[in-house]
């Protein structure tokens, strides 16, 4: 059963290798055929696999922190503290992607029912005029009705609606490109402004403050602390560990200390204008030189390791019959 | 490039050929030798001297994701976590990715069904932590603090949060190693940890380990395609030159071939 | 014992250091920097009348945000002096407040230093939001035959097709510069591989942080990148030269910022020289 789990898994590591081996290696078309032709919608697929892996990550978080608390463990407030944080971002963000979502799908509509103008225009001989915009009319009742429920009243924006309901209703049997284009043009003014207080309702709106307190109050600060720790433990490694015991520190020392001072304004304004170009010309023909060997070396490496995946050629850390 | 162009599709067939080759010399019985590396051996030293004080193991694997690195990692991890197994040392192997997560949880888990400890096999110590850098590093340097780890590894992709990681270690008097393909995170691990194994190197650790001979074969492959890069690389600098000197003709000039595509060769398409 | 009092005093420095040209009006000359005048000569080469688009991929976040953004808003500043229509575009969801912000802030101080002319959003930016999918978003909008069918609408919404500075704008052949500025590991490479297709590649600006300015000397070097900014030291280069072209301007943070990390620099040197002193002094008494 073992050994027909493993053929199995081989077989499919084979084919799926096969695939993104020939979709990089050939052209992009031979001929009229073309092997990549739903390569993105792979790639999509596989992110999708991914992606699941997100519950797996935080029912680890839930269940570890939970188990802290449960168990009065040391440290447990820490954990009902990140819990509860947890929580409360999944909330207000899905608050806010529900209002973000409406707002949108109101933008939309507008948009949509200004295109519908001109679809009533090309589509006048097959069918009637008037009977669609008095459709349309009552669509702008409903969506007026939609805005102030959300935005409350506001008599400027009812009046813009009322005055284009009116217009709509009250056009001519021949619907003229004049007529047309007044509609239109009063339907961008209504969408730019409708935007423009959904933008505002979003932007004050209690989901977007929380999350906005949470992500750049909290979150955002935290991280940049952390990346400033950086600064001073840097300063701490090279007092601790810069240290010239040979020959080939001696010179690596000395090419730091030229790329620095090159680098910084003290160096060509108090020890020599020319720093700057020493330091391109170690930086261009030394470390490149370094960082490319090293690039070559873990490339290669790379691919001898995924070709050994590829065909299942090596026993992988998670295979249970390692010999010891 | 999304597609390979002709001389790159021509060099990964080369490469991938002296590889598979290399690889199949092995399965036929023929062994290869290799140099040791003091770093790799340093890894059951540090398990060791965890042990002796009484104090845990710390793994991880930095940003990696899941590819061929991750899969290097993994078998170094497997071998730290069948020795903490064996000697019944506490492992605490925190992840920042999901997917990694998951691969991390099922390596310890073989590891310690491999050595008959299941019972000892603890749910909590492969956890994820979070998947956004800095808040990754402020739980390892948690974890490092509160547990007080005798021994950190450090093995895969990092960004900057390396420093963060190795300081943390080094702080509460652990014995660290390291191995990166990050090339800029390289000076602050030599800095900070015991041990630095560089780019290649982290690949080569499995094959110590599991003394096998299509690892060791593995290894062989990648210094012949890095001699013949070497080739090379001293053949076109001697082209390049004679051509500059007008030596050699035009039309030998290696640009023309690098930036040969496909529809060149074939007539357009 | 020591070696706690000795690493409190490293950070004690450390903090003074950089805080003093911080907090006050010590400001010093940049070094010259040969890439950020590349930089600086690709974009005073670009023509407004051609139709032509820059693309600013603004892929950091605010960890990054102190070397990232002078980059950002000195180039912003030079395309908007110049009248190069641009827009910018992330694949990093934090970047996207510095997306609104950056283009809006130079507008406004290119308004108040020259109040006869004026900068709009829509006539002379266009802010594309943050995309999600990384190499695959890159690989779409390098194949896009129309860019608008792709893109569909802008970080607010609005429908692409109605902006004015990307009605002449349907594919990658009418980008002429690809800005890419970023503190991640990986992005810059991806960029590189895909925003290209077979005829055509868009000439390309990198703007990155100090550490991983060996890895961009790499495409540097093979010129698969015409300019670059070396961390915060290439924005204050590039800030001198626009003052340069530019007298009446002010200033960005570069400078300043650049001043305070060299401060740093100095001392964190004088700490490596006084650690081998002492260690050179340890070993002789030591021996003695």
């Amino acid at each position: 059963m073992r050994k027909l789990q493993r053929i199995i898994i081989s077989f499919f590591t084979f084919i799926g290798g096969l695939y993104f081996f020939l979709e990089f290696i050939l052209p992009k078309t031979i001929g009229t055929f073309e092997f990549g032709a739903y390569h993105e919608q792979i790639l999509k697929g596989v992110q999708v696999i991914g992606i699941m892996a997100i519950g797996l990550g935080i029912l680890s978080i839930v269940r570890v922190h939970s188990k802290n608390i449960l168990g009065q463990k040391t440290g447990w407030s820490n954990s009902l503290v990140l819990l509860l944080g947890f929580s409360l971002m999944l909330a207000f963000q899905g608050a806010n992607f529900l209002d973000e979502r409406t707002n949108n799908s109101i933008k939309k509509k507008i948009e949509l029912e200004k295109k519908f103008l001109i679809i009533v225009d090309k589509e006048r001989e097959s069918k009637p005029v008037k009977p669609r915009l008095n459709a349309l009319a009552s669509e702008l009742v409903q969506l007026q009705t939609e805005l102030s429920t959300r935005l409350g009243a506001d008599d400027q924006q009812k009046n813009k609606f009322d005055e284009l309901h009116r217009d709509v209703l009250g056009v001519s049997s021949d619907f003229t490109e004049a007529e047309r284009l007044a509609l239109e043009a009063k339907f961008s003014v209504i969408s730019e402004s409708v935007s423009s207080s959904l933008d505002t309702y979003l932007e004050n709106s209690f989901s977007k403050k929380a999350v906005d307190l949470f992500s750049n109050g909290l979150f955002v600060p935290l991280g940049s602390a952390m990346f400033a720790l950086l600064a001073f433990y840097i300063a701490n490694a090279a007092y601790r560990s810069f240290r010239v015991r040979s020959v080939e520190s001696f010179l690596l020392m000395s090419a730091a200390i030229i790329v620095m001072l090159g680098q910084i304004p003290q160096g060509p304004m108090y020890i020599s204008e020319d720093l700057p170009y020493f330091r391109l010309w170690l930086l261009k023909n030394i470390s490149t030189p370094a960082f490319r060997a090293i690039f070559f070396g873990s490339s290669i490496a790379g691919l001898a390791m995924a070709i050994r995946i590829w065909f299942s050629l090596e026993r992988g850390p998670l295979d249970e019959s390692e010999v010891k | 490039m999304e597609h390979a162009s002709p001389i790159g599709a021509f060099f990964i067939i080369v490469f991938g050929g002296i590889i598979l080759f290399t690889l199949l010399r092995a399965g036929r019985g023929f062994n290869f030798s290799i140099r040791k590396i003091r770093a790799i051996r340093a890894i059951d030293e540090a398990v060791e001297r965890a042990i002796e004080s009484g104090r845990p193991v710390l793994f991880t694997s930095g940003m990696t994701g899941v590819g061929p690195l991750l899969y290097a990692c993994l078998g170094i991890l497997k071998h730290i976590s069948i020795n903490t197994a064996r000697l019944g040392a506490k492992l605490f192997a925190p992840c920042i990715d999901p997917e990694v997560f998951i691969f991390t949880q099922s390596t310890v888990q073989s590891a310690y069904r491999l050595e008959g400890k299941t019972n000892q096999y603890d749910e909590s110590a492969v956890r994820f932590l979070s998947d956004e850098q800095f808040a990754y590093a402020s739980g390892y340097m948690g974890i490092a603090h509160r547990e007080k780890v005798g021994a950190a590894f450090l093995f895969g992709t990092f960004a900057a949060e390396s420093l963060i990681l190795a300081e943390a270690g080094d702080q509460v008097g652990a014995m660290q190693i390291a191995g990166t393909t990050s090339n800029e995170q390289i000076p602050f691990f030599i800095t900070t940890c015991d041990y630095t194994l560089l780019g290649e190197e982290l690949y080569a650790a499995g094959a110590f380990f599991s003394n096998d001979p299509i690892q060791k074969a593995s290894l062989r492959a990648q210094d012949l395609c890095k001699l013949l890069i070497l080739g090379l690389v001293i053949v076109g600098t001697i082209i390049s030159t004679l051509g500059n000197l007008g030596v050699i003709p035009d039309s030998w000039n290696l640009k023309n071939l690098l930036t040969l595509t496909w529809p060149k060769i074939f007539g357009a398409t | 014992m020591n070696r706690v009092i000795s690493r409190r005093l490293i950070y004690l420095l450390v903090i003074v250091s950089l805080s003093i040209p911080l907090l006050s009006d010590f400001i010093l000359r940049p070094a010259e920097m040969k890439t950020a005048e590349d930089s600086y000569s690709l974009v005073q080469g670009l023509n407004q009348k051609d139709g032509k688009f820059v693309l600013i991929s603004m892929d950091f976040g605010p960890s990054t945000s102190a070397e990232n953004g002078p980059q950002t808003k000195t180039l912003i500043e030079h395309l908007m002096r110049r009248r190069i229509p641009f827009g910018v575009i992330t694949t990093y969801p934090y970047a996207t407040p510095f997306l609104e912000s950056y283009p809006q802030q130079i507008a406004d101080k290119l308004t108040k230093e020259l109040p006869a002319e004026s900068w709009k959003y829509g006539a002379d930016w266009v802010n594309l939001g943050f995309q999600p999918g990384g190499a695959i978003m890159i690989q779409s909008i390098a194949k896009a035959k129309d860019l608008h069918e792709v893109l569909k609408t802008d970080g607010k919404g609005t429908e692409i097709s109605s902006i004015a500075c990307m009605t002449k704008i349907h594919s990658i052949n009418d980008i002429s510069v690809l800005a890419q500025i970023t503190g991640l590991v990986g992005t810059f490479n991806t960029w590189i591989q895909f925003f290209q297709n077979n005829d055509y590649r868009p000439e390309v600006i990198h703007g990155c942080t100090s550490i991983t300015i060996p890895e961009a000397y790499i495409y540097y070097a093979t010129g698969q990148i015409k300019g670059l900014y070396e961390g915060v030291a290439g924005a204050a280069w590039y800030d001198v030269l626009l003052s340069k072209d530019y007298p009446t301007r002010t200033t960005t943070d570069a400078p300043r910022i650049n001043t305070s990390l060299a401060t740093a620099h100095l001392v964190i040197l004088g700490l490596i020289i006084l650690g081998n002193i002492r260690s050179l002094v340890d070993r002789f008494w030591s021996k003695s």
